[in-house]
């Protein structure tokens, strides 16, 4: 069971400050969608209004095709897990999860079955006579998980279920969340601050700022075609180098200049696009900025601050003009701290934004549905 | 979820759509607002009688209005003097002598390095909180008593006079403040306790490995991280100068002891429940709860200004 | 608890001082209870001519058993035990559904409402308007007077609130979610959640009830009715201070002194049995209601 969720023109006003700001979103039956974004973008809110704690201001929300504006929770076939888990301390988790059933005076047998089919899928059967605080970190979320499957709901909301939860932890869990949508096939509202959990559970995530839907996209979009500097900042870690940039023109060629001592030539597709365009921030993710310059016409020169090794690759961060670059070196390559190191820059994968607005202005943002 | 953030729910609809919806809420709470309203706003407007000429068979308001009649009699009665003047001496002497006890206690109780030791201390001397002043009345008349009271036997072995000390004035407001220390001292000090449990362990570790001595722990760190409590309470209980416990008051003393004895409370009781003269009684009353209420508020702002501030 | 600490040779002495002194101050407070229960345990010539002083003198248990055969003792005994029953159950069911109420932020008119009861602790009528409206209500002389007239107080009203306001939201969110209501919500998850806060409570209010005397004093006139405190107000205090009975029960194996202590003895018991059960609920009393207000 599935169902497509939509919301138009949402608003959600606290007193005087509007915390989500005339929010459109139409989420797929079945579909796993991730509304990320920094802490009071109202992000948690949506998800609030989705699950009815909120009221909205203004604006519709439909599930199923069917407006939800006035019904309680419990009639809009939605469950929800908690950040904190909320299970009751006082019951047991074969209690915790069947409580919402035995509210709803649904037959003892009936009950058994959901409770024992819920515990199946998320292995709880030992635990099920266990008191809440007799349960580690990760047990506790799998049963927070448990009572919100077994009421078999149409839309899954999960408010950032995994940030109590270790490094290790949260790593094991996301896995499962994952599998467990695969075999439930159910709608997934799913609020996080983490973009690596974000980038490795969506099919598409909703980047929220101030209230404001940033960008919406698959994974890969957002990190491939980010629709301003905030999304691009926001997804990948360690997070794309922003450096501010002045567009110069002569004749045909266009190039950015970085400081004072650095100039980067860009292909002539991005002329078009920076007609006109003076002050901008330069973009370029640590990856696509290697340390040995292959044969490149036209190295970036910078000196190196410090290099934190991670193992398998390196951290470099390297001092360009007045700004701090961030350069991943994979294996292990020998970097000098306070040296001259020279830098080839992928040219085919830089981005500049629009200083101002914030805006993608090359490479061209793409449209999407 | 931040309060701010829910109240604005208030702003979102209308008065009867948010009834409508939390209207078991508001089921919940009107029982206790009946209560509130009938036994404790509903003598509010007995008040009344302190301004008239009481009478049982014309009723509340079939009584004549007198004015101030009732205040003028009362300031005019010595009586009445005598019982703000030991209102305030005893609220004066509790103040001074009482209230720092259980400051000590705390202190103390707080260097007990055993939690054996220090468990049963506590158990010890909390106990005396949960015995009834019936029963503290009673204790203290029997230790006291004349013929063969423990303290008259211990006096006499030490070669003194007996005294009958429950008929004499000067003794009263020792007995009174005496027994309720050891009545409440020990329970006063759990406030005390919590607010030293709240202080940062680390300011002793880094005290101990200063050098620091267990009694200069007490002075440097202990008693100044507490000053702030210590003042609030302190500021509170000036504010309740006028609530002495009359009711404890009442079981000790007697005609001859009202000197020293008769506060407020206890002159109200006479003559409004016992005497059945209920105007005047009830004026005194009033003249009590406007006084206490100005010094409460007065005191509320003293505290929310030293908790806001700080005593440093 | 933090490992003991490697003191110095005064700091020592210091801790020997405090636990000498800490042991006075504790055999202090129990001293008084241990001087009345030898009293009563000693014979009545012994009682009235002052001999005891520590342990009971001429080991006996007439005076508990002339008490025991009063019916009147055990009449006010029985109504001290319906008195504190029936008023903690009304108490705790006024306080915990509007103390649960008031927590809610979204309640209309919440703080208007807070600061109506709140406003009872720095203001009230008094004693004889209160005494002249339950007068007026007919709740003279009345069991169930007493049991109402005293069932709430802003404190424990407040005390309860503040407990409620510091559970985390999430819990009443989760509820709603699986469907509850309201009444639901209070008595299956809040109430189950609350159960330190609500101990903490009750225990106030029943330690009230079984040591309160002046308004059962002042109210209840007739002889069967009334509670264990006023019995021993009326036997203890008032029979010592006038002293008008003594010597009338020369004779006996008691005294008016012995007497007294077994009246005091018999009444203590219940309070002795269950404080030290209770002792940690009224420590969480104090800082629950100290800390906000």
């Amino acid at each position: 069971m599935a169902a497509n969720v939509s919301l138009r023109n949402v608003v959600k006003r606290f007193g005087q400050t509007i915390v989500v700001n005339d929010v459109d979103l139409d989420i797929r039956a079945g579909e796993f969608l991730v509304l990320v974004g920094p802490s009071g973008c109202g992000k948690s809110t949506t998800l609030r209004l989705v699950a009815g704690l909120e009221q909205v201001s203004s604006g519709t929300i439909s599930i199923d095709g069917r407006e939800v504006n006035n019904l309680a929770p419990k009639d809009r076939g939605v469950a929800m897990v908690f950040q904190n888990y909320a299970l009751y301390p006082h019951l047991s988790v074969r209690d915790n999860i069947s409580f919402g059933l035995r509210l709803s005076s649904m037959k003892r047998a009936d009950i058994a079955a959901a409770v024992a089919r819920a515990a199946a899928i998320l292995e709880l059967e030992p635990l099920l006579d266990r008191q809440p605080a007799e349960l580690s970190g990760g047990q506790r979320q799998r049963v927070a998980m448990g009572r919100a499957i077994v009421r078999n709901p149409a839309v899954f909301l999960f408010d950032e279920p995994l940030s109590n939860l270790d490094a290790k932890l949260r790593t094991q869990m996301r896995v499962e969340i994952k599998r467990l949508h695969a075999r439930l096939g159910n709608t997934v509202m799913y609020v996080t601050h983490d973009q690596l959990e974000a980038m490795t559970l969506a099919d598409r995530i909703v980047v929220m700022r101030n209230g404001i839907i940033e960008q919406i996209g698959s994974p890969e979009q957002l990190f491939d075609s980010p629709a301003s500097a905030f999304v691009a900042a926001f997804i990948g870690s360690p997070p794309m180098n922003l450096i501010p940039c002045t567009v110069e023109q002569s004749g045909d060629a266009t190039s950015v200049r970085l400081g004072a001592d650095n100039q980067l030539c860009l292909p002539l597709a991005a002329r078009a696009a920076l007609i006109g365009a003076g002050e901008l921030l330069f973009g370029a993710r640590p990856e696509d900025i290697h340390l040995q310059p292959r044969e490149s016409t036209q190295p970036l020169s910078g000196v190196v601050e410090l290099v934190e090794p991670l193992g398998g690759e390196s951290l470099v961060h390297v001092r360009i003009g007045g700004e701090l670059i961030v350069v991943r070196a994979e294996g292990r390559q020998r970097v000098q701290s306070d040296g001259p190191i020279k830098l080839h820059v992928d040219t085919g994968r830089i981005y500049l934004f629009g200083r101002k607005d914030d805006r993608c202005v090359y490479p061209a943002p793409q449209v999407v549905a | 979820m931040s309060a701010a953030r829910q109240s604005s729910i208030l702003k979102d609809s209308s008065l009867l759509q948010d009834i409508r919806r939390d209207w078991m809420l508001y089921a919940m709470l009107l029982p206790a607002v009946i209560w509130f309203a009938v036994f404790m706003y509903q003598p509010m407007a007995g008040l009344q009688i302190a301004f008239k000429q009481y009478s049982v068979f014309k009723g509340m308001q079939g009584s004549p209005w007198v004015g101030f009649d009732h205040f003028v009699t009362l300031f005019q009665s010595d009586f009445f003097w005598r019982a703000i003047l030991n209102t305030l001496m005893i609220s004066f002497y509790s103040l001074v002598l009482a209230s720092p006890v259980p400051i000590i206690l705390a202190l103390m109780i707080n260097e007990v390095q055993s939690t054996g030791f220090r468990k049963t201390v506590q158990t010890a001397v909390y106990l005396p909180h949960f015995v009834s002043f019936v029963i503290v009345a009673g204790i203290v008349i029997a230790l006291l008593s004349p013929g063969n009271g423990l303290v008259n036997n211990a006096l006499e072995a030490l070669g003194l006079d007996r005294t009958y000390f429950l008929t004499r004035p000067e003794w009263f407001r020792t007995i009174y403040i005496g027994s309720s220390i050891w009545k409440e001292a020990g329970f006063d000090s759990i406030i005390y306790l919590a607010a030293i449990m709240g202080i940062n362990p680390a300011l002793y570790e880094s005290a101990q490995i200063d050098g620091a001595t267990r009694w200069q722990m007490i002075t440097r760190i202990t008693l100044p991280s507490i000053l702030p409590t210590i003042a609030v309470l302190f500021v509170i209980r000036l504010g309740n100068v006028l609530e002495v416990g009359y009711e404890y008051i009442i079981l000790l003393y007697q005609p001859t002891t009202y000197d020293t004895a008769d506060v407020i409370s206890t002159y109200i009781y006479r003559v409004g429940i016992q005497g059945a003269r209920y105007d005047i009684a009830a004026a005194a009353g009033v003249f009590n709860a406007v006084v206490a209420l100005i010094l409460v508020l007065v005191a509320n702002k003293l505290s929310r200004h030293f908790t806001r501030t700080g005593v440093f | 608890m933090m490992s003991r600490p490697i003191y110095s040779v005064g700091d020592r002495w210091f801790g020997r001082v405090n636990a000498i002194l800490l042991t006075i101050f504790a055999l202090c407070a129990l001293y008084p209870i241990v001087y009345v229960t030898s009293l009563s345990m000693s014979s009545g010539e012994a009682g009235s001519s002052g001999q005891v002083w520590l342990w009971p003198v001429e080991w006996t248990l007439a005076a508990h058993q002339h008490v025991v055969k009063n019916s009147l003792f055990w009449i006010s005994y029985a109504n001290t035990f319906f008195y504190t029953v029936t008023g903690t159950l009304t108490s705790l069911a006024l306080v915990i559904p509007a103390a649960y109420a008031l927590s809610k932020a979204r309640l209309r008119g919440r703080r208007v409402i807070g600061f109506f009861i709140a406003f009872t602790m720095w203001f009230h009528a008094g004693m004889i308007p209160f005494y002249l409206n339950l007068r007026d209500l007919d709740l003279l002389d009345s069991r169930w007077g007493i049991v109402i007239a005293f069932a709430l107080n802003a404190f424990n009203v407040i005390l309860m609130r503040n407990f409620f306001e510091s559970v985390s939201p999430t819990f009443e969110e989760a509820a709603r979610i699986d469907g509850a209501n309201d009444f639901q919500i209070l008595w299956k998850v809040y109430i189950p959640l609350a159960k330190p806060a609500i101990a903490t409570v009750a225990l106030l209010c029943a330690i009230a009830r079984w040591n309160g005397y002046f308004w059962s004093m002042v109210l209840l006139k007739t002889e069967d009715k009334i509670p264990l405190q006023v019995f021993l107000k009326k036997t203890v205090i008032e029979v010592n201070i006038t002293e008008s009975v003594a010597g009338a029960i020369s004779q006996q194996p008691y005294s008016l002194e012995t007497i007294t202590g077994a009246i005091i003895v018999l009444s203590i018991i219940p309070v002795l049995i269950v404080y030290p059960m209770i002792q940690k609920y009224f420590t969480k009393g104090v800082t629950l209601g100290g800390i906000k207000e």
